[in-house]
């Protein structure tokens, strides 16, 4: 007695990645059911809660991906490896760009001007290199980003190229942006004021639907993935830091802010109405009650 | 005024199983299974099952019962029913996820689904195609060929692989 797919597909999708590779040796209609059917894909990235998984870095690396599953008969959360030849381009320096929906984006190299940007599907083990646009001498810093719009099921990644035309002449910032599958080549958005401070990634702050980055300490930027509008929002009235004291990070949908500047303590501010600037709210936290061990580390607002 | 105690009348259905038999059961507990809800609407007060057989029907109605008096204070309860209500075999699962998928108890296909998942997650590709019945359609140079694309997911390192079908 046979059961339908669907049935199928509703109790393989509840597998974790290694279970789920296992199986396509059973048959061939399974092989190509957990290798490209969509609805499959779908199925398992709407129950992707279960099975969270992590990159880890090693010597600021990133080398491996590891799954972590639940295991009934073990008391603890067990990890299993994906295999890393398998599973990521095989590259030496690699960094999170950013992750959503069941893909990672990779940025390799960043330290060269050859660097370059993968995505990658761990659930199909597959990857492939994005077209990057040719590198111009002019450029000073390059910084990326990597977002999905969920109406359209489209996945952009974002490109924010600071420029020094010449010597005499200040920095321009302008943001580019690629449509996976859909653009042909990088669109620019438009010119955006110069970061204070930029590592190689945007953070993932990512509110409803529009991905956010600190230019210095009186104003965010904003990309609506949708609209593709570019806009400023403010940051707490008043706040005077250096933004390399400053971490921008999305909790519970809400935009916030830590500062930690202070040797006592770390001010966590809550943009409690999106857009309002009266609605930063703060929040104090006495460094004397965190861990000693953790107290230097940098403060990075994170979810679990 | 005399006041005659109203008890309510609660509305039965009889659901009839493909052996013929017949089960009477509450409206309101009944559906919790989309086929039937539709066919009440249509005004149906005898739903033939056609796709069920009276084992499966039974075990199906006693979950729908168990569910139907869910209250805050008695989640551990079901909770525990729930446990052992999928320790069957896989026959019987099988029957019952068809029965479920049929009937569109959600709840029930989740419980079903994720019960089998656990139970195959480290069973031997071997031990697989015997639970589904799926006879191996591979070559023996194309069965290679893909355990070697995979060899890694096969490998029994510090996970044990179940090799039995039950």
């Amino acid at each position: 007695m046979d059961l339908p797919s669907v049935a199928m597909l509703e109790i393989l999708s509840r597998l974790s990645i290694k279970s789920i590779f296992r199986c396509k040796t059973v048959c061939k209609l399974w092989y190509r059911l957990l290798t490209s059917d969509p609805l499959f894909v779908n199925m398992y990235h709407t129950r992707l809660s279960n099975f969270p998984s992590i990159l880890l870095l090693i010597n600021g690396s990133v080398q491996l991906l590891v799954e972590l599953k639940a295991d009934d008969s073990h008391p603890l959360h067990r990890a299993i490896v994906l295999s890393p030849e398998f599973h990521l381009p095989p590259l030496e320096h690699m960094s999170l760009i950013g992750s959503c929906n069941g893909f990672i984006c990779l940025l390799n190299n960043y330290y060269t001007k050859n660097h370059s940007v993968y995505i990658n599907n761990p659930l199909l083990g597959e990857y492939f290199k994005v077209k990057l646009p040719e590198w111009e001498r002019n450029v000073c810093h390059v910084a990326y980003g990597f977002c999905f719009r969920k109406a359209f099921g489209q996945y952009k990644i974002l490109r924010l190229v600071i420029r020094k035309f010449r010597w005499d002449l200040p920095k321009v910032a302008e943001l580019e942006v690629y449509t996976v599958g859909v653009d042909k080549k990088w669109r620019n958005v438009g010119e955006v004021p110069c970061p204070d401070h930029l590592r190689e990634s945007f953070d993932n702050v990512n509110v409803n639907g529009v991905v956010h980055w600190l230019e210095n300490c009186t104003s965010i930027y904003s990309f609506n993935i949708g609209t593709e509008e570019v806009k400023p929002l403010p940051t707490p009235p008043g706040l005077k830091t250096a933004s390399w004291y400053l971490t921008l990070a999305e909790l519970g949908n809400c935009l916030c802010l830590s500062d930690n500047s202070h040797s006592q303590y770390v001010d966590i501010w809550r943009m409690k109405e999106y857009g309002v600037a009266e609605s930063w709210t703060k929040y104090c936290i006495l460094k004397d009650s965190i861990q000693l061990d953790i107290r230097n580390d940098r403060f990075d607002l994170g979810k679990w | 005024m005399a006041s005659s105690s109203k008890t309510e009348q609660k509305k039965m259905l009889i659901l009839k199983s493909s052996e013929e038999e017949e089960f009477e059961i509450e409206e309101s507990i009944a559906v919790q299974s989309g086929t039937i809800k539709n066919m009440v609407e249509d005004d149906f007060t005898l739903i033939p099952l056609p796709n069920v057989d009276t084992e499966t029907l039974i075990k199906i109605i006693k979950y729908m019962k168990k569910h139907g008096e869910k209250t805050k204070s008695n989640e551990k309860d079901i909770e525990e029913f729930d446990k052992e209500f999928v320790k069957k075999s896989f026959t019987e699962l099988k029957e019952l996820v068809l029965a479920a998928n049929y009937l569109h108890i959600t709840s029930l296909i989740d419980l079903l689904c994720q019960a089998f998942a656990d139970r195959i997650k480290n069973k031997s590709v071997k031990a697989i195609r015997e639970i589904f019945g799926i006879p191996n359609d591979f070559t023996p140079e194309e069965e290679a060929e893909v355990y070697e694309q995979h060899k890694w997911a096969h490998e029994e390192g510090k996970e044990h692989i179940d090799h039995s079908a039950y």
